[in-house]
């Protein structure tokens, strides 16, 4: 019996000690002999298709997996000088009259290798070279009525027969995709290494949006076999009914991109990892700069083959305070700086504090091309009844207290929807109301009671409550809803705020459910159209105008705008349809973000840039610095 | 003529006035140090809870910008928050908070959990049966995740929308309704225990006998006689729904919009990085003393509810 107690005991030891034997040795090998960069995120990644790719996080990741015909320069600036081919061989040739665009491709370019190629004699999945056809069908999914595209979508209506075609593509069903044997009048895959664009107007920007990976290539392959087919079960695949396909790769070994990693695995709000594609193709750091670039340390890797890091393994982090313990415990890399912190970072003169610099920590700061506000739906009866009501709400709002108390001063009001550094901004000036004047915004309350009133909208003689949405649930969405509600406070206007993550709060919107809510805009390309097409009518059903404004004098100058080439008429253009956005108030402005990052020493070539994404490729880590400094091994 | 002794007869004052139960534990509770001290301090948080209302009706709105975060002072004996406002003071509101949901949640979840623990003893059978059902499926899912998924299940209604009695499941009221729900399971339990016990004793058998319905016998003889159960439960169920409370906020799923113990550790986790010390530890200290004088209390309370206890 004595035996039976002991051997249980030992029984019961081994089997509660065994997951930390089993643990390390799989973290052990998992990534011998690599070069492994640690990275946090802390937003949810919505999406791994780069055809419903619509927010800053998913664009992020899919930077380093997916390729665009066309990138920008990792080095020069200013950026809209600086498209340059990535999966095109040339810049585009275009025609006289601005419609047509003939691009040659690179040649020999080898998407990851995926099972939906096909399998080799030794069981590995195959893979193939891109054709121009990929990126016909790539278009095709865009406009696709059955894949949810609002975004990218919105940036191609102008190609020949694309509207037509998303017209039939309503017709068949969601499971079908011989509606991607269609035909696509304005985009022809010439022969295979010639693509040619037809547009219906002229596109000054047709360029730029050449450069978003949302348009990176898609083989057809991968639609039929990861969304037409599905395991049987007996190690083949059968199909799967056509009214139960998904329309859109929600799964890590669905990716097929070209790019210079492959999305080894991919766990919603968990963990993302990243690995380096053996079939990637020559690509290698730029050996030009700008003018300091090179004292900075940014050419020592000039003309060498890029990616330097094999592996990228970013952990979820969705308070901020657990990506700041991981950085100052050396297990990340990089990372930003929690609000709460920041102060004993930073000192007034905007310079690292001594101690932190002791520590061989360095730090990035830029301006990011984005404006932050507070979105008004202009379809609620309430807000979307009363301008002065919009406007008293924007001039009581105390946008310096905001960012001293929220963002440590990371930023600086937002006078008009443009960020700063855009064409029009300077032309167009402040607008009325992008100031804190409770005077002016109680007289402007007193207004919009008579609006409301003379409406029947009045609530008991008072302004109904309104309801702020937030795209958040930490303590620091907390503090800002907490921060709202006392500005809005000051002028009698009670407010309701409700937290939301960033996926709900997004199909909210989408929904048209919010009444009010945070959002802002990050430039998809270096042009102010980016920002004005957020507030043309048309564009509501195609989910980016998410205001839901609507102005036919608005509209018509956008109509003019968006053929014209880059001339000071147009600038002057761009200013007056700023201006009536000032004056109607469909947003509430609020800042353009600065942003800081902290980056230890061991981790090269670090160049945040304002709009173009997949540079993970030009880091290096010096992985021998990073131990010596305490940091982890490989 | 003989001398007559006239004598007063004297007795025990115990001997001589019979006390009821209750007044029998108020002596004793009177007479207890410990538990008159811990008295004082739960009425103290509630005469702060009352009363802080009407001292600092805006206090979410006396904000300086040019002070956050400032540490203790002479004007500010704890510092101020992240808004420049005084901690001494959020935390007395941080206990309206407290104190209202850990009175609410238990006035609905003791009497309820009473009612079905008497019905379930004193008629047995299937009544039982689906009572005991009940209870146990719920106790089966552990407390935290039980309390998270109700408050997940409302967390979008409102009742009586913009009028006087509107109901924000999403906030406070929604606290309130998931710890009710869930709070009632313990008392529930006990009271069904003592109700088959009592239910066969003379003086339940003896008002059967003189044709008394269940329910007068229930609420006349037997819930009188498992009150003292009902109140020592209110006592440590207020503890466990101040403490839940906390844990909701501090995850992001209780009060919103209102000053609580919860939110301000909560928001303190990064300052302490820095050495903020102040929010956590007065919303910490209030939070134990509370917690602390009402555990004692309870003690205490149940001792000179059932004396025998205290023996064993």
């Amino acid at each position: 019996m004595k035996w039976f107690y002991i051997i249980s005991l030992g029984v019961v030891a081994a089997l509660v000690a065994s997951p930390m034997f089993f643990l390390e040795g799989a973290e052990k090998d998992k990534y011998k002999g690599k070069v492994v960069r640690y990275g946090t995120y802390g937003s949810a990644v919505r999406s791994v298709d780069p055809a419903t790719c619509g927010d800053t996080t998913s664009a992020g990741f899919q930077g380093d997996i997916y390729e665009g015909l066309y990138t920008y320069h990792f080095l020069k600036r200013p950026v809209q000088n600086w498209v340059i081919p990535q999966l095109a061989a040339e810049m585009p040739k275009i025609s006289k009259d601005g419609l047509t665009y003939r691009i040659k491709l690179r040649s020999g370019v080898k998407y990851h290798r995926n099972p939906c190629f096909g399998l080799d004699e030794k069981g590995n999945p195959k893979t193939r070279t891109v054709k121009a056809e990929d990126f016909v069908l790539s278009f095709k999914r865009i406009a696709d009525y059955h894949v949810s595209t609002g975004l990218a979508w919105a940036f191609v209506t102008r190609i020949k027969g694309l509207k037509e075609y998303r017209k039939k593509t309503r017709k068949y069903n969601v499971g079908d995709f011989s509606r991607y044997n269609l035909e696509v009048e304005g985009v022809e895959a010439i022969d295979d290494l010639t693509l040619e664009f037809k547009l219906a107007e002229p596109f000054p920007q047709f360029r730029y949006v050449l450069a978003m990976n949302s348009y990176a290539p898609i083989p057809r392959e991968a639609v039929d076999y990861w969304l037409g087919t599905e395991d049987d079960g007996k190690g083949g695949r059968k199909a799967i009914p056509k009214d139960k396909r998904a329309t859109e790769f929600n799964e890590a070994r669905q990716v097929v991109g070209t790019g210079p990693y492959i999305l080894a695995d991919w766990v919603r709000k968990s963990r993302i990892v990243i690995e380096r594609n053996p079939d990637f193709r020559d690509d290698f750091y730029p050996t030009e700069g700008e003018p300091g670039d090179k004292k900075a340390g940014l050419l020592v890797d000039a003309g060498k083959k890029a990616p330097f890091i094999d592996v990228l393994q970013y952990d979820f982090a969705s308070q901020g305070s657990s990506g700041w313990m991981l950085f100052l415990t050396k297990q990340r890399d990089a990372t930003g700086i929690p609000a709460d912190v920041f102060d004993t970072v930073i000192n007034p003169d905007k310079e690292l504090e001594k101690k932190w610099q002791k520590k061989s920590i360095y730090f990035k700061s830029y301006w990011q091309p984005s404006v932050y506000w507070i979105v008004f739906n202009m379809e609620d009866e309430v807000i979307g009844a009363s301008k002065s009501l919009r406007q008293a709400l924007c001039l009581s709002f105390d946008v310096e207290s905001y960012l001293k108390v929220i963002f440590n001063n990371r930023g600086r009001r937002a006078v008009n929807i443009l960020p700063k550094s855009f064409k029009g901004w300077k032309e167009a000036g402040p607008g009325p109301y992008c100031k804190f004047d409770l005077k002016l915004a109680k007289k402007k309350i007193a207004e919009a009671k008579k609006e409301l009133a003379a409406k029947g909208l009045l609530k008991n003689g008072k302004i109904p409550q309104l309801t702020l949405d937030f795209g958040g649930t930490d303590s620091e969405m907390s503090k800002r809803a907490e921060f709202f509600r006392q500005q809005f406070a000051k002028i009698g206007v009670r407010m309701k705020t409700s937290l939301n993550d960033w996926p709900k709060l997004q199909e909210k919107v989408n929904n048209k459910q919010c009444q009010m809510y945070t959002m802002g805009w990050h430039a998809d390309y270096p042009d102010a159209e980016n920002f004005l097409q957020l507030y043309y009518s048309p564009n509501i059903e195609k989910q980016t105008n998410n205001s839901n404004y609507s102005n036919e004098e608005f509209d018509r100058l956008y109509e003019k705008i968006r053929v014209m080439p880059d001339t000071p008429e147009r600038t002057k253009l761009y200013a007056k349809m700023v201006n009536i956005i000032s004056e109607d108030c469909p947003v509430m402005l609020l800042t353009e973000p600065q942003s800081y990052v902290l980056i230890y020493g061991w981790v090269k070539n670090v160049k945040p840039h304002p709009i173009g994404y997949g540079y993970a490729k030009y880091r290096r880590i010096d992985t021998a610095l990073r131990h010596k400094l305490g940091g982890r091994e490989k | 003529m003989s001398r007559i002794q006239t004598t007063i007869q004297t007795v025990e004052p115990d001997q001589r006035i019979g006390r009821s139960l209750w007044a029998d534990a108020a002596r004793r509770i009177w007479r207890d140090k410990p538990a008159m001290i811990c008295l004082g301090i739960i009425l103290f948080y509630t005469i702060v809870a009352l009363s802080v209302g009407f001292f600092l009706p805006n206090w979410s709105d006396n904000v300086d910008y040019e002070n956050i975060h400032q540490k203790p002072s002479a004007e500010h004996w704890m510092g101020t928050d992240e808004f420049g406002r005084d901690v001494v003071e959020k935390t007395f509101l941080g206990a309206q908070v407290s104190m209202t949901v850990g009175f609410m949640s238990n006035i609905i979840a003791i009497p309820l959990g009473m009612i079905l623990g008497a019905i379930a003893g004193y008629y047995g059978g299937k009544t039982d049966d689906f009572i005991v059902w009940l209870f146990t499926t719920l106790a089966a899912i552990p407390g935290l995740i039980r309390i998270i998924a109700i408050k997940f299940a409302f967390q979008g209604t409102i009742l009586f929308e913009d009028t006087a009695f509107e109901l924000d499941f999403g906030g406070m009221s929604g606290v309130i309704l998931a710890l009710s729900i869930t709070g009632w399971i313990g008392t529930c339990r006990l009271v069904r225990a003592e109700t088959m016990k009592l239910r066969e004793l003379d003086y339940v058998l003896a008002a059967k006998a003189s044709g008394r319905r269940g329910l007068p016998i229930l609420f006349r003889h037997i819930i009188p006689n498992v009150m003292h159960l009902g109140i020592i439960n209110f006592s440590l169920g207020f503890v466990g729904a101040v403490a839940a409370e906390v844990t909701l906020t501090y995850l992001g799923l209780g009060v919103t919009g209102r000053p609580s113990w919860g939110q301000m550790i909560s928001q303190a986790n990064m300052g302490l990085v820095v050495g903020r010390w102040w929010q956590i530890t007065a919303a910490g200290a209030a939070m134990f003393f509370l917690v602390l004088a009402l555990n004692i209390f309870g003690d205490r309370l149940r001792d000179a509810l059932d004396p025998k206890l205290k023996k064993a």
